[in-house]
């Protein structure tokens, strides 16, 4: 019971000092939409809009008023959903995102599944046999797929399983010619799953493929380097010492004592790589065509859509944020030293 | 020491990984000071009839949609990102790194609005915060030097912080104060020089980050315009060529690649030969 | 003669490092008895921990090796010739051992009940007993385990984490954890170093308690001849990897052999000699990777004599009971 109320306590602790940073993120995002961009109102209104149209924007949304009482309404603005209208696709901007979101939220969640899979039992591995080849073979190919840039894997990816031999779809999420299964949460695999849907679920795993490994490949070298690191250091600790001189197995000593040790950094640097992994997913959704955020970005960019660019930044680190809070509760979670904090 | 098989690999690995760097730092230098002059083609000369031509004898990395020869258009983007790599790594390293020893050293009021400004820029991840400054200060590559300074900058303020910390509660300090210096003195002859080798360390390993990120900004269009030879600029160009002209967008890619891991190989080795602890890890 | 629990015989162990080869343990004969604590006392770096480890195997073992021609005998087999998964079948049930530091020997993450019962369940496997014992069952043997190292309130302190106790009970903890087993020997290093001397007394009390309850002998590993003089009942004097004396705890107090021995004892203030000097032993630890030939003491010894530089003096009977390694008998 004690433990639970420390978690409890740690927990609102935590969710308190994220505002003092949300706050600043909203004004550093207001700097930059208001006083760094040359002329705001030309930027909302679009490239080629009229005069009238750009007073207009201008009255809106208060830019000839002091910056304090702009960033007021833009707080305002913020809160309430309002984050304005594409100049370019004449949208509305969050809807757009809420639109766009489940997809990149599934491809994250996909390539984090693959790359953990992948990653920390060969960092685990890599601790235990520290030094043998394997050890040396696994930080360099750790090492390699980090300095990757994101589209080198996934064009090589794109040019050898879709191209030269036709395995995989060269981009989309989904086929045109499939009807889409019941929508329940927005995550394709999961729908098709809850609906019983099996066609379904072969387009959409079919689609997700490609984007997935790259986007898991960039990764998963951080989690085996990250994985063998804290390994190593755990497997160093007395504790691991006195549970072999308990009696116990080898494994269970590794998974259960050592393991559940390192997982703790290994939880708090997943929450890290996210971050790594939305930047990456920003380029291979481009590349895959993928209808996600990231691709979002993208396009807003190359059409010069400022307003756009600016509400995908809010989300991606928005997102940044509460996957880090998150890691903070599941860090207290797993170590209960932490919640004395 | 023990000439172990894993310390010699580990060190070959880095050294070459120094040796390419340094040869690529030597290339950019060269390329940036001679010019286009020593390049087997121009690598802006249109040649519509010479264009998408797969990598061969004449044109070692093919031709492009344009007929411009890929081969000269790396050598001769080499510089670029090199170039903005350094600037934004020395400036991040000099303008945070000075920053950071100060809020660390002093501590209070300044240590605490120098910490909070830093969470607000490291809350964004590195690429969405650079992309956001570029767009609004427009595309192009000064701007996106300028873009990923503002994105960098608080790294370094964060370790120097930390370092000054260390610094300035240990025994060495205390010798400092009691010899009677003054606290500036302190902290330009003494705290500053300490900090300066692990943040060195660390901006070896950076460059290739930069490089990467910067290639990224190139690459969606915020970085270098065309004709300009950036090389993330060139893969984006050679996305639609990719499977009829492979060469356009996984040449340049790969130089990136290169370019990035022998920068990371030397950093890593770098770091562990200054490791106080000097632990094999 | 009380039976022979535990009989090392000329155990050598090396270590390889980036320096050269350390040559830890030079060829080690010790026997330990049922029911009795034997005290094994020596300076930093004797490498009486080393031979803790080495008897359950828990030496990291690419830099150690143990040479041939050791043996480590218990019940009837030879551990020096075991590999890792049939030593780890002894440990817990067969030989038990417990750390200096509780703080980091214990897991941070887990409950100390937790902890301990593991070493039950353990126990319980390894009886052959077919039955799976309840997690009421286990919880009972836990509680009962923490009241036996006079833990006044078991079903409290089961539910903690490591970081929330005190150094003593954290100590008593680890015992209860190492005791739950029931090992016929339990190798105690140093347990009482890094608690308060009140603490310690306790401590040493509780462990001579349990080892007549339980029936476990102790191999009590320690440079402090004052908790040496508490606990044991014969004692094992080692230097720079070498047994020099053995013998019955009164004995090695009144009547010290070795001049190593004798130095270690003039050595100890007393209280009832103040006005006397603290001798010190001349010379320093030798240099484990070029030790000095012959006997190892040789270079502080103020009785060296010629053979003493050339050969290394056997460990032999020269009194009752009272072995010692030394050209002066």
């Amino acid at each position: 019971m004690r433990g639970i109320l420390g978690l409890a306590r740690f927990c609102v602790k935590r969710v308190l000092s994220i505002i003092p940073v949300l706050i600043g993120v909203t004004l550093l995002t207001f700097f930059i939409s208001r006083v760094v961009v040359p002329d705001p109102a030309r930027a909302w209104a679009g490239l080629h809009a009229s005069q009238t149209t750009v007073e207009a924007i201008a009255n809106r949304y208060h830019l000839h008023d002091p910056l304090y009482v702009q960033y007021f309404y833009y707080l305002r603005d913020l809160l309430s959903g309002d984050w304005g209208v594409s100049p370019v696709s004449g949208q509305s901007i969050l809807e757009n995102l809420s639109g766009f979101f489940p997809a990149t939220f599934e491809l994250a969640i996909v390539s984090i599944i693959i790359a953990s899979a992948l990653g920390i039992p060969l960092g685990v591995y890599a601790a235990v046999h520290q030094d043998k080849s394997v050890d040396h073979a696994a930080r360099l190919f750790s090492l390699g797929t980090y300095c990757a840039p994101p589209f080198l894997m996934a064009l090589l990816l794109q040019l050898f399983f879709s191209y030269w031999i036709a395995l995989f779809p060269s981009g989309g999420r989904y086929s045109p010619f499939i009807p889409m299964p019941t929508h329940y949460t927005g995550l394709l695999i999961l729908d098709s799953i809850l609906s019983g849907n099996v066609e379904a679920l072969g387009s959409a795993l079919i689609h997700v493929a490609l984007p997935a490994l790259s986007l898991a490949l960039l990764t998963f070298g951080l989690i085996t380097r990250l994985t063998r690191s804290s390994m190593l250091e755990v497997l160093r600790q007395d504790y691991v010492r006195t549970a072999r001189a308990k009696g116990l197995v080898e494994r269970v000593v590794i998974f259960k004592h050592a393991l559940r040790n390192g997982m703790t950094s290994v939880v708090t640097v997943l929450a890290l790589l996210f971050a790594f992994m939305l930047s990456g997913a920003i380029v291979i959704e481009y590349i895959f065509n993928w209808p996600g955020i990231g691709r979002y970005a993208v396009q807003s960019i190359l059409a010069l859509d400022l307003p756009a660019v600016m509400g995908t930044t809010l989300v991606f680190t928005l997102v940044v944020v509460t996957v880090n809070l998150l890691a903070d509760i599941a860090y207290a979670i797993l170590d209960p030293r932490i919640r004395l904090d | 020491m023990r000439l172990t098989g894993a310390f010699l690999l580990r060190n070959k690995l880095s050294l070459a990984g120094g040796i390419i760097a340094a040869a690529y730092l030597l290339l950019a230098v060269i390329v940036a000071l001679v010019g286009e002059h020593m390049l087997p083609y121009n690598p802006y000369a249109q040649n519509f009839g010479q264009a998408l031509l797969p990598p061969s004898g004449t044109h070692l990395f093919g031709t492009d949609d344009l007929g411009r020869d890929i081969f000269s258009r790396v050598i001769a983007g080499a510089p670029i990102d090199a170039q903005i790599a350094f600037v934004v790594v020395l400036v991040s390293l000099a303008l945070g790194g000075t920053l950071g020893a100060f809020a660390g050293y002093f501590g209070g009021a300044i240590e605490d609005v120098v910490m909070r400004v830093t969470d607000v820029f490291l809350a964004f991840p590195a690429l969405v915060l650079a992309m956001a400054v570029a767009i609004a200060i427009g595309p192009g590559l000064i701007n996106s030097m300028m873009a990923l300074l503002v994105v960098w900058w608080p790294w370094y303020a964060r370790i120097a912080r930390g370092e000054a910390l260390a610094i300035k509660n240990s025994q060495y300090m205390e010798a400092a104060r009691a010899a009677g210096l003054k606290n500036i003195k302190i902290v330009t002859r003494h705290v500053l020089p300490n900090t300066l080798m692990p943040l060195l360390v660390y901006a070896t390993l950076d460059i290739s980050n930069v490089i990467l990120t910067g290639s990224i900004l190139s690459f969606i269009g915020l970085g270098a315009q065309p004709p300009q030879p950036e090389w993330g600029r060139m893969v984006f160009d050679g996305q639609d060529y990719l499977s009829g002209a492979w060469w356009m967008s996984v040449l340049p890619a790969l130089a990136i690649f290169i370019v990035v891991l022998a920068f990371s190989l030397f950093g890593d080795g770098l770091r562990d030969a200054f490791d106080p602890k000097l632990r094999r890890r | 003669m009380a039976d022979t629990l535990l009989s090392i015989q000329n155990v050598q162990l090396e270590f390889g490092t980036e320096q050269g080869v350390v040559h830890a343990l030079r060829g080690v004969d010790l026997t330990i008895h049922a029911n009795e604590v034997l005290g094994l006392v020596g300076e930093s770096g004797c490498g009486k921990t080393v031979l803790g480890l080495s008897v359950l195997g828990l030496n990291p073992s690419p830099p150690a090796r143990l040479l041939e021609g050791s043996h480590i005998l218990f019940r009837e087999k030879d551990i020096a010739k075991m590999t890792t998964d049939e030593i780890a079948l002894l440990r817990g049930t067969g030989i038990s051992m417990i750390f200096q530091e509780p703080a980091s020997s214990l897991n941070p993450v887990f409950t100390i009940g937790d902890q301990i019962a593991e070493s039950i369940r353990l126990r319980f496997q390894r009886s052959g007993n077919p039955h799976q014992p309840s997690s009421s069952a286990i919880s009972d043997q836990v509680h009962e385990a923490l009241r036996l190292v006079k833990i006044a309130d078991p079903e409290r302190v089961a539910r903690r984490y490591p970081h929330e106790l005190s150094g003593g009970m954290k100590q008593r903890a680890m015992i209860a954890m190492m005791m739950a087993s029931k090992p016929s020997l339990l190798i105690a290093d140093e347990p009482t170093t890094a608690l308060d001397v009140t603490i310690q007394s306790q401590i040493l009390r509780l462990m001579r308690d349990l080892m007549i309850e339980i029936k476990t002998s102790i191999l009590f590993i320690t440079h402090d001849l004052g908790v040496i003089a508490e606990i044991a009942d014969r004692v094992a004097v080692m230097y720079a990897g070498r047994i020099v004396e053995e013998t019955d705890v009164n004995s090695l107090f009144k009547d010290p052999l070795h001049p190593y021995t004798q130095g270690l004892l003039a050595s100890l203030p007393k209280l009832s000699e103040l006005d006397k000097e603290i001798q010190q032993l001349p010379g320093t630890v030798p240099d484990a990777i070029n030790p000095p030939g012959g006997c190892s003491f040789h270079p502080r010894c103020k009785f060296v004599m010629d053979q003493c530089r050339t050969k290394q003096p056997e460990l032999k009977e020269v009194k009752a009971g009272h072995k010692v390694a030394c050209y002066l008998y």
